[in-house]
């Protein structure tokens, strides 16, 4: 699934296509239906313009050969640096270096995941200043979905693979009996996860419609996100965990759920009910996101730059 | 064809009514640290024009002179800072996406093909898009296939096109879904005389035989001389005639030139008709202008009774010209509102 269904309605507008039969239906029930048939629609168009991305890399299959393997290496050398922490130390703030793998696999995995649907997005700034994002505006096609894809490099989607080994081996060798629970809740966060990371970048992403040279800044921003949200939030001492965690919500993307799978109390002492928050958090920044990314396309046409 | 009123008026297309569109520039102010000066920038102000369905509109003006800027909110791709614009019936600031099938847009500078997949692919992917069903599909793309002499590249990558095989694929994609308004914004820029040809030619059968209606944006004479049975001319953002390219150059005083070659080389001719006189002279050729409404049978005449003529040609003004003189006069010959309502 692409993560977030909001978004996706950026200046879509429910009358958009009328169904026979629909102005019988009363309003709320007729504008959902609406929605729906929307969102399928632009969904459709998703993955045929995923399709094309795949078909347009295929030319040049030695390149994506390799590229995707260097995606594929370059996540291993991530691995590398817990390695390297627990060479030297027995526990990383307290946590056993299955614990920290856990965290570390399952947040990996949730941006990767993102990454893959929605990464592209962060080159809007790039389509602005060159003047192809009016062409965007031409087609009968939302907005977020042919940003999500014009630069669509089907080589990220290979970093997937390491994270998703890592949340099996390190699943494995926690000390934790899998219930059903667990694995719920394992597979909700990283589904809620992806959904947090790919509102997050929407969401700065939509910053370029602003300032279209910000591209760096923006890249730089998610990225960092995605590293901060591997290591255990205490690493990064009380204040700034709790920054972390209820502001910038990437707290929810796996570390407020891990601590249930992995049994802990929270050293934060947050209130237990926010480890199985994520579903709500993940919905609340969708919702964020789709606002700013509409605000940014509204600034855009207003302002033309 | 389109249906016609009881006035025996084609439909309206395109129903434009004191259109604004203000950009705010910011810039450092100098000497004032990081203050910021703001600058309104009228791209185009309080613009109105009607379009019938079926007409073929030529849009006119200097570069920076708004002729974008009312595509770009005809589209949808920028909302009105005022006025009121109605597309096919619909906002296209409001309702976009819905207008977007039932409209066609080519940027003569920018493709919207796909550049990495061949020209077919582009176009089947096009197909999606616009949710063209399959029959109408086929048979477009092979009639334009035909017209537009594609074969030859259409399993080529948009990539490896020459400009002018580019534009007609863009010209193809435009036309697929069978749009009932197309915006073309200098189609035939850069083209080489074939391909500028095979445009036009195209541009004119559909709009004979779909009544589709074309609004297009050029700097180039034949096009709109070719096409064009209307013209709108905007400046600085306002609309200063709308009317008839015979209209427009009549109204301006604007002049056709008699190209005159003599058996021999001559100082510059005397002639007696009304407003004739000699602007060049080149050896044995000269070059006369006259005013553009009157005939050239009687300084035709007149010189071929007096000197030895080995050859003439007659020109029509160039619309440069034309164009050039309604800026510099700086007036409006007729204001717009009335002209559109004539």
């Amino acid at each position: 699934m692409r993560g977030d269904p909001g978004p996706g309605l950026a200046d879509r507008r429910p009358d958009a296509t009328p169904r026979p039969g629909a102005a019988r239906r009363p309003g709320a029930i007729r504008r959902l239906a609406g929605l729906g048939g929307l969102l399928a629609a632009e969904w459709r168009a998703y993955r045929l313009l995923v399709r094309v991305a795949f078909r347009e890399a295929a030319q040049y299959r030695t390149s994506l050969a390799l590229r995707s393997l260097t995606e594929a290496v370059a996540t291993v050398l991530d691995l590398a640096t817990i390695g390297i922490l627990f060479a030297h130390l027995p526990a990383l703030a307290g946590f056993s270096l299955a614990e920290v793998a856990f965290l570390y696999g399952t947040s990996a995995l949730a941006f990767a995941v993102a990454e893959a649907f929605v990464g592209p997005v962060d080159r809007l700034g790039w389509h602005i200043r060159d003047g192809r994002f009016d062409v965007v505006l031409i087609r009968p096609v939302g907005v977020l979905v042919q940003t999500a894809t014009m630069a669509f490099a089907p080589q990220r989607v290979a970093r997937v693979a390491q994270p998703a080994v890592v949340v099996v081996v390190s699943a494995v060798a926690l000390p934790v009996q899998w219930g059903l629970d667990r694995i719920a809740l394992a597979s909700g966060m990283i589904v809620c996860g992806a959904l947090i990371a790919a509102s997050a970048f929407v969401a700065t992403a939509a910053v370029l419609f602003v300032a279209p040279d910000a591209t760096v800044a923006v890249s730089a921003s998610t990225q960092g996100s995605a590293l901060a949200a591997r290591y255990p939030m205490t690493v990064y001492g009380h204040h700034l965990a709790l920054l972390l965690t209820i502001v910038l919500p990437i707290g929810f993307v796996s570390w407020l759920p891990a601590l249930y799978i992995l049994g802990r109390p929270d050293p934060l002492g947050l209130p237990t009910f926010l480890r199985f928050a994520s579903p709500a958090v993940a919905l609340l920044t969708a919702g964020a996101a789709a606002f700013a990314w509409r605000a940014g396309v509204r600034r855009y046409r207003g302002t033309g730059s | 064809m389109t249906d016609t009123d009881e006035n025996g008026l084609h439909p309206v297309a395109i129903e434009v009514d004191g259109a604004s569109k203000t950009f705010v520039q910011r810039r450092r102010a100098h000497g004032r640290g990081l203050r910021r000066e703001r600058l309104d920038v009228h791209a185009v102000r309080d613009v109105s024009f009607t379009v019938r369905a079926g007409e073929i509109v030529g849009y006119l003006g200097p570069n920076g002179a708004g002729k974008s800027t009312t595509i770009k909110m005809l589209i949808g791709i920028l909302t009105p800072t005022a006025g009121r614009l109605r597309v096919a019936g619909l906002d296209p600031a409001r309702q976009r996406l819905a207008l977007a099938r039932r409209i066609g847009v080519v940027f003569g500078q920018r493709s919207t093909l796909w550049w990495d997949l061949p020209l077919r692919d582009s176009f089947e992917l096009h197909r999606h898009l616009y949710r063209v069903p399959d029959g109408q599909f086929r048979a477009n793309l092979a009639r334009f296939v035909e017209m537009l002499d594609l074969g030859p590249f259409l399993d080529t990558p948009v990539r490896q096109l020459s400009l002018g095989q580019r534009m007609r694929g863009d010209l193809t994609a435009a036309f697929l879904h069978d749009p009932a308004i197309v915006y073309l914004d200098e189609p035939t820029i850069g083209l080489d005389v074939v391909s500028k040809a095979a445009v036009r030619a195209f541009l004119a059968e559909k709009n004979r035989e779909q009544a589709t209606t074309i609004m297009l944006t050029t700097h180039d004479t034949a096009d709109i001389e070719q096409l064009c049975q209307r013209v709108l001319v905007i400046d600085h953002g306002r609309l200063g005639f709308d009317g008839d390219l015979a209209t427009l150059r009549d109204r301006l005083g604007a002049e056709r030139t008699l190209i005159v070659d003599l058996a021999d080389p001559r100082p510059p001719l005397t002639v007696t008709t009304p407003g004739a006189r000699v602007v060049r002279v080149d050896g044995p050729r000269q070059w006369l202008t006259f005013p553009a409404r009157a005939s050239a049978a009687p300084l035709i005449a007149e010189i071929a009774a007096r000197y030895p003529l080995a050859d003439l040609s007659l020109r029509e003004p160039p619309i440069e010209d034309v164009i050039t003189r309604l800026y510099t006069r700086g007036t409006t010959p007729k204001p717009a509102a009335e002209a559109a309502a004539t």
